[in-house]
């Protein structure tokens, strides 16, 4: 839940096109960044990102503490991701021939990869993850948020973020360790 | 850190890492709010006129209603349109004119109507977008980049899904009103797209350059069927020539400005040559409202996997439906 307290600038206008720029400047690659542990397109990915931006920037009013704005475009960031990946998912199951969709890595043979390719090989398998396990994953391993952070970001509780972590790595290993 | 944390965290920063993103100009954030502001505008208003629409609907009952029950004496005088502008937000210099309409009932004596425009009705000019079959991106003029190589960039990656893009504008002819864009993806490995561009003034005053995609062409997936422009019925006939990865050329027709992740009208893939360039044809069927603008792209996917498309042929097209 987005905080509620508030402190107006004095020509909001000039001032809101300020903070968006900075925002803009600060936190753009990265968050093109986050996208792309999810989406494998990184047009997409910032395509996700600048949509971000103009959501910020469109509810800009709702948003009126703003220190939560990172949070706010990881969150936006991270459920347009999922959302394109359902259409993508949705698609694919639509039209299997269309070949474009392609995710690298399903079903390699990880004991005789190296070091590159098991690397892909365990990107795939956090792809293949749950939603809120891959995405809490992201942000503990790309961003190293503590927990707080992670849960306000997501709009969870501290427990739900660690619950979510456990059992992502968990399934993690488990993939990675059946595989022959 | 247990190994599995490692591995994980080793694996995402080695993605993390190969993602050369930059952040565009500002201009381009701003461009898109002023869209999105627009959209959101434009939305409202028609939500307005419904709800207007409505509104006399069941007062044109009620009063038909009442006729009926004075014997015959019915509020006859026709409605009177109103136009109103619609709320202009964002920049005014790319603000595509729009008027919405709203429906004012007028009384229900046998006097004239006595409602009368509220608003002010002139508009500034603005750009005015390309005619339809002329070009395939974006599809707004606000939209429009200030820089043509910064818009082709955006159209390889956008539409056709290219990762690590390098674009280079080719060497300014005589006719320096267009422009002509190399974009490779993967880091300028593949063989180059070439993008054409043509812009308009972007101001009201004709200052400035709006530029936008009206066609793009690899030598490697050559078109002789359809023609640019023309106007086409499903299915679409495709006659060409082309050499790409295992033969293999993917077709989509895309609503003009649309993003490469926006579900087609149609699509299909043709057979052209693997080894060697060999003639292809076939048929794409769509399903799409008469007249629509729309774009053809035929393209070889990139078999590494990194970008979606490494290289393509795109031609404007409108769709007869």
């Amino acid at each position: 839940m987005l905080s509620t307290v508030t402190s107006e600038p004095d020509d909001p206008a000039r001032a809101g096109d300020a903070d968006l720029a900075d925002l803009f400047r600060t936190h753009y690659v990265e968050l093109v960044r986050l996208a792309s542990i999810l989406v494998d397109d990184v047009g997409t990915c910032e395509e996700l990102v600048q949509d971000a931006f103009v959501a910020l920037e469109l509810g800009r009013r709702r948003l009126r503490d703003a220190d939560a704005a990172p949070a706010y475009l990881r969150s936006v960031v991270l459920n347009r991701a999922r959302s394109h990946l359902r259409r993508r998912d949705r698609s694919r199951r639509a039209n299997p021939l269309r070949p474009v969709w392609v995710q690298p890595a399903d079903g390699v043979d990880v004991d005789d990869l190296d070091g590159r390719d098991r690397r892909r090989a365990v990107l795939a398998a956090l792809r293949r993850l749950p939603d809120r396990q891959r995405e809490v994953l992201a942000l503990r391993y790309y961003l190293d948020l503590p927990e707080a952070e992670i849960a306000r970001t997501l709009g969870i509780s501290a427990g739900a973020v660690k619950t979510h972590a456990h059992r992502g790595l968990a399934a993690l290993a488990q993939e990675l360790e059946d595989q022959p | 850190m247990t190994t599995i944390e490692q591995e994980l965290r080793d694996a995402i920063s080695e993605r993390t890492d190969h993602v050369h993103a930059e952040a565009p100009p500002e201009a381009v954030l701003t461009a898109r709010v002023g869209a999105a502001r627009r959209r959101r505008t434009q939305r409202r208003a028609a939500a307005l006129s419904a709800a207007a629409a409505l509104v006399v609907a069941v007062a044109a009952v009620a009063l038909v209603e009442r006729g009926d029950d004075r014997d015959g004496v019915v509020a006859t005088q026709p409605s009177t349109e109103v136009p109103t502008t619609a709320e202009a937000e964002g920049d005014p210099g790319t603000e595509v004119p729009e008027t919405a309409t709203t429906t004012t009932e007028p009384p229900t004596t046998t006097t004239a109507p006595t409602t009368e425009p509220t608003t002010d009705t002139t508009v500034p000019p603005g750009p005015v977008a390309p005619a339809a079959g002329t070009y395939v991106w974006p599809a707004s003029p606000s939209d429009f980049g200030t820089d043509p190589v910064e818009t082709a960039r955006r159209f390889a990656t956008t539409v056709l899904g290219m990762v690590d893009v390098v674009a280079t504008e080719r060497a300014a002819g005589p006719d320096v009103d267009h422009a002509l864009v190399d974009v490779s993806p993967n880091g300028g490995t593949a063989h180059p797209t070439v993008v054409r561009l043509d812009h308009i003034s972007a101001g009201p005053d004709g200052s400035g350059r709006a530029w936008y995609v009206t066609s793009a062409e690899t030598d490697q997936i050559e078109v002789t069927t359809p023609d640019t422009g023309t106007t086409v019925r499903s299915p679409i006939t495709l006659a060409g020539t082309s050499l790409a990865f295992e033969a293999q050329v993917n077709v989509v027709v895309l609503p003009v400005g649309a993003s490469g992740t926006t579900t087609p009208y149609g699509q299909t893939f043709v057979m052209g040559g693997g080894t060697e360039r060999a003639p292809f044809s076939g048929t794409v069927a769509y399903s799409a409202p008469a007249g629509t603008p729309a774009m053809l792209i035929l393209s070889e996917g990139d078999a590494s996997g990194r970008s979606r498309i490494l290289r393509a042929t795109v031609i404007p097209i409108v769709l007869a439906g």
